[in-house]
């Protein structure tokens, strides 16, 4: 290193107060999650600070209320779902466009990528009111059930997947599968056995990531959600606009231990930083 | 270099390609493309309280939406809080990804981490939570009361404050990450020889790691304002009647007062406005980026 | 092992030629390097070799076989790539058993072959380990075990030595000499470091801007260039434009006679090695050529010394650093000396170079 020693002197004050200020902003960002997970471990049923006494009654309260539970098992169903269709269509799309160039792949690139672009509410908005006109033409229902709400997800998972795998595709060093022709292996098995592989891990993290997506998402499903059928975030949110209170802290803390797991789990597959 | 290896694979490979897309193409286009377009054809209809809609084509929802007073302010107020919370991302996430950039802990992906875990769980979540820091009787008036700075429990939250406040921690972990990974990319011995050559601190960071970052700094910006514009369920739960904007107004259009027309309306607009200042302050900094590097 | 037929090889991309009529016999167990500089069509030549290109024109045969239509995985020519090409999911072993699998190879068999390949690479003990455990040059001397193990006709190597480090590179190019002689490999081996092409080849092929320049022995190359490219390519040279004036003479631009045994009527240019001068402060020798003297670099086993000729060109004289070196005393910067050389270590040239 060739930096004199006067300029990092100079910089200590400055490097002292950085990383105060690094630690502020982090507290500032993670500061939400912390006071609902401490909040759901308080006594009182009502807010208030400091808490009287800590209990895990709330957690209970929260398994018996049927709502909740509801919500819990109907997001879960339609993010694995959604998650696996929308892998296995995604990796086919990545494939399709990356590996066999055929002519328009580019604009077919944009239009599969294009559901991230839009705001989540209007996209949301838009799905629903295609429904109704086709519910007429079709003469059945297709707001408020879990096959539209998918539908809908699957179109929120395949971006992300086709986004993954592919930048994964392109990563990938190519005289590697040159070296298994090479040798001996046709297109088809040097595909399978040598290619594939190296690109695991880019779509178990688009699995876990598009579970993810899906799970968390409000925006588009409050449009496609109907009564008996509404996903958890929804019950979450329908639920503070009236009130603020342990139990739907229990509830909520319960969301971010699952999604909060399954993020790390995908991290040892891929970089995080560049899922943003 | 792609992993476009098979050359062998012509003609056969491309209708291979064509089939492997096609399924996905399918459905985005029919799920996603028609409905989107077909929203935007119904912006032009007119409102039926009956049948909610009637085929019509006029311009009247825009200009209604332009020309009620109360729908300005909608849209002003978005625009608003938006370009507050940019530039508060902006300002407070620059250091970090800059920190983030240049520390060689071991903590640092541990870091990275914690940045990216509160994107996972959920923006309904992390409402929740502004909302026990900031209520009536939330963590934030209890410890000012403690500290004797307040008597009376102060309004924090169902204000455009709290909006605020909600929308910029929510978006700041996009701010950083887009930062970071460009500032990553930059050979820090351009700081080392400006301050060799006399630059103090803040002008290296001013003359030479800012024109540099500019890029990065101008992608990050339109990511945070697109998703500050679009936000929904912060807006909601943090700011209640205290502050209405445009998501939550145009889903309370076609939800509540199933005025189809004029939500797909407030849709339109909100989709091109976003879009075109987005690209405007792309523009704009990287015009001023490229005026830096002139001079 | 067999021998190698390329038959005016073409390849065209879009509207560069990057390969002209590239023919050329290699015969069975010759190593043959194609040296050039990047961009030269070596690679592109390599590559159609192993099948990963179409040639726009052209045969390629192996032994008497035509496989310039036959797809890569049946060519069986084992390829060394640049930057290894190693399957990252798979343990050494099972990187080295591939090709074997490919081939139906009994397992017994295949554990047989696996053990000697990895035995000529000196890497039995590593055979459970992953690639990424370890070294660049450890991971290219699998790279050769694995290409060596499916027993190919032709042995292909892609600037494989490029990727390590100075010291390796010259202990792993020694290893692959010493393999290919001992098993009597047909190898072509692509480089555009001359040092290794001139180290291991039998033959060298020197390609520029798609053509082949000169074929031929790294003697033959370096003691009798076809053309100014090759002879400023391989190694350094001196040139003099001119003319013939005569019967084992040649006139320069600025007047000087030179004594040049093999110059011909069509004689335009004649060069002569920095290692075959030497310098005087008197006349000596067939030729002596006016010198002032520019600087000099002392780089341990030679000197390299920087000259400026009678009209401004540029010179150079190699001295060996032997005790005797009685020219040293003279190696002041601004002295005025004399360039020797014989008659006969000049080569000539009928293309106007510009120097």
């Amino acid at each position: 290193m060739t930096a004199s020693k006067f300029p990092a002197q100079r910089l200590y004050p400055g490097k002292l107060f950085l990383r105060v200020f690094v630690f502020f902003v982090y507290a500032v960002m993670l500061c939400p999650l912390i006071f609902v997970i401490w909040l759901s471990f308080f006594k009182d049923a009502i807010l208030y600070f400091p808490p009287s006494g800590y209990t895990l009654q709330w957690y209970q309260n929260a398994w018996q209320n049927q709502a909740f539970i509801n919500g819990f098992i109907f997001s879960m169903q339609v993010a694995l779902v959604s998650a696996l269709v929308g892998v296995c269509l995604g990796v086919m799309a990545a494939l399709g466009i990356i590996r066999y160039k055929f002519r328009g792949n580019k604009p077919v690139n944009t239009l599969l990528l294009s559901p991230l672009l839009m705001p989540g509410i209007v996209t949301g908005i838009a799905i629903y009111l295609f429904y109704l006109r086709t519910e007429n033409f079709l003469d059945r229902d297709i707001v408020g059930t879990i096959g539209g709400l998918v539908l809908a997800h699957i179109c929120l998972t395949i971006p992300w997947t086709v986004r993954l795998v592919s930048a994964s595709m392109q990563g990938l060093d190519p005289s590697i599968e040159e070296a298994a022709r090479n040798l001996g292996a046709n297109g088809r098995v040097a595909f399978l056995r040598i290619t594939l592989p190296m690109l695991r891990p880019a779509i178990v993290a688009a699995a876990l990531f598009s579970f993810i997506v899906s799970f968390e998402n409000l925006e588009v499903s409050l449009s496609l959600v109907g009564p008996g059928n509404t996903t958890l975030p929804i019950a979450i949110m329908q639920y503070l606009e009236f009130n603020l209170d342990p139990t739907i802290a229990a509830v909520s803390t319960v969301q971010i231990l699952l999604l909060g797991v399954i993020m790390l789990v995908t991290d040892r597959f891929v970089k995080l930083s560049q899922l943003v | 270099m792609s992993l476009t290896v098979d050359t062998h694979a012509g003609r056969a490979g491309r209708r291979m390609g064509v089939f492997l897309a096609f399924p996905s193409s399918l459905i985005v286009f029919f799920i996603i493309m028609i409905p989107i377009v077909l929203m935007f054809r119904y912006s032009f209809n007119d409102y039926d309280p009956i049948n909610m809609m009637r085929e019509a084509f006029t311009f009247e929802n825009y200009i209604k939406f332009f020309s009620d007073a109360y729908y300005r302010e909608v849209f002003l107020s978005t625009l608003k809080v938006a370009a507050i919370c940019t530039a508060l991302a902006l300002i407070l996430g620059f250091p970090v990804a800059y920190f983030l950039a240049k520390t060689q802990t071991r903590f640092k992906s541990l870091l990275i981490i914690l940045l990216v875990f509160p994107l996972m769980v959920g923006n309904v979540v992390r409402a929740a939570g502004w909302m026990v820091v900031l209520g009536h009787a939330g963590a934030a008036n209890a410890l000012m009361q403690w500290l004797g700075l307040i008597e009376q429990p102060i309004k924090l939250l169902y204000t455009p404050l709290a909006v605020i406040i909600g929308t910029t921690a929510v978006v700041l972990p996009y701010m950083i990450l887009t930062l970071q990974s460009v500032l990553e990319g930059i050979d820090f011995s351009v700081e080392e020889a400006a301050q060799n050559l006399g630059a103090n601190v803040w002008t290296t960071f001013w003359r030479v790691l800012l024109p540099i970052a500019a890029p990065g700094v101008a992608a990050g910006t339109m990511l945070v304002f697109i998703l500050c514009m679009n936000a929904y369920a912060t807006p909601v739960l943090l700011g209640g009647s205290g502050i209405t904007m445009m998501a939550p107004s145009l889903y309370g259009q076609i939800a509540k007062a199933s005025n189809w027309p004029f939500g797909s309306t407030m849709a339109l607009i909100l989709v091109v406005a976003t879009l075109v200042m987005a690209l405007g302050a792309n523009w704009l900094i990287h015009r001023r980026y490229v005026k830096t590097m002139a001079s | 092992m067999a021998n190698v037929s390329l038959i005016n090889l073409k390849k065209q991309f879009g509207k560069s030629l990057a390969v002209s009529d590239f023919s050329l016999e290699i015969a069975d167990g010759e190593l043959v390097a194609f040296l050039g500089p990047s961009g030269c069509g070596k690679t592109t030549t390599l590559r159609m070799i192993a099948g990963f290109l179409d040639p726009t024109a052209g045969r390629i045969l192996i032994g008497n076989d035509d496989v310039t239509a036959v797809p890569v995985h049946k060519r069986n020519t084992g390829m060394v790539f640049q930057r290894y090409a190693l399957f990252p999911h798979m343990t050494v072993a099972h990187n080295v058993s591939f090709g074997l699998e490919m081939r139906k190879v009994p397992a017994a068999e295949r554990e047989r072959r696996i053990g000697l390949a990895l035995d000529m690479v000196r890497l039995t003990e590593f055979k459970d380990r992953y690639p990424r455990q370890l070294s660049g040059g450890q991971q290219q001397r699998v790279a050769i075990a694995r290409a060596l193990a499916i027993e190919p006709k032709v042995f292909l190597l892609d600037e494989p030595l490029s990727n390590l480090d100075a010291k390796l590179r010259l202990e792993v190019r020694e290893d692959i000499r010493a393999l290919q002689q001992r098993l009597g490999l047909t190898t072509i081996f692509v480089t555009h470091d001359q040092e290794e092409a001139l180290a291991i080849s039998d033959r060298m092929a020197i390609m520029h801007d798609g053509k082949v320049q000169q074929v031929g022995t790294p003697q033959d190359l370096y003691e009798k260039p076809a053309n100014l490219f090759v002879a400023d390519f391989l190694g350094k040279m001196n040139f003099f434009s001119g003319r013939q004036a005569g019967e084992g003479q040649f006139q320069t631009q600025e007047g000087l006679q030179l004594k040049v045994a093999a110059v011909a009527g069509d004689t335009v240019t004649i060069g002569v090695r920095p290692e075959r001068t030497e310098l005087s402060s008197e006349p000596a020798s067939d030729n002596s050529v006016p010198v002032t003297l520019k600087s000099c670099a002392f780089l341990g086993s030679h000197i390299d010394v920087v000259l400026t000729g009678a009209g401004q060109q540029r010179l150079s004289c190699q001295l060996s650093n032997t005790a005797a070196g009685s020219s040293h005393q003279l190696l002041q910067e601004g002295a005025r000396l004399f360039m020797n050389f014989k008659a006969t270590d000049c080569v000539v040239f009928s293309e106007r170079g510009a120097r």
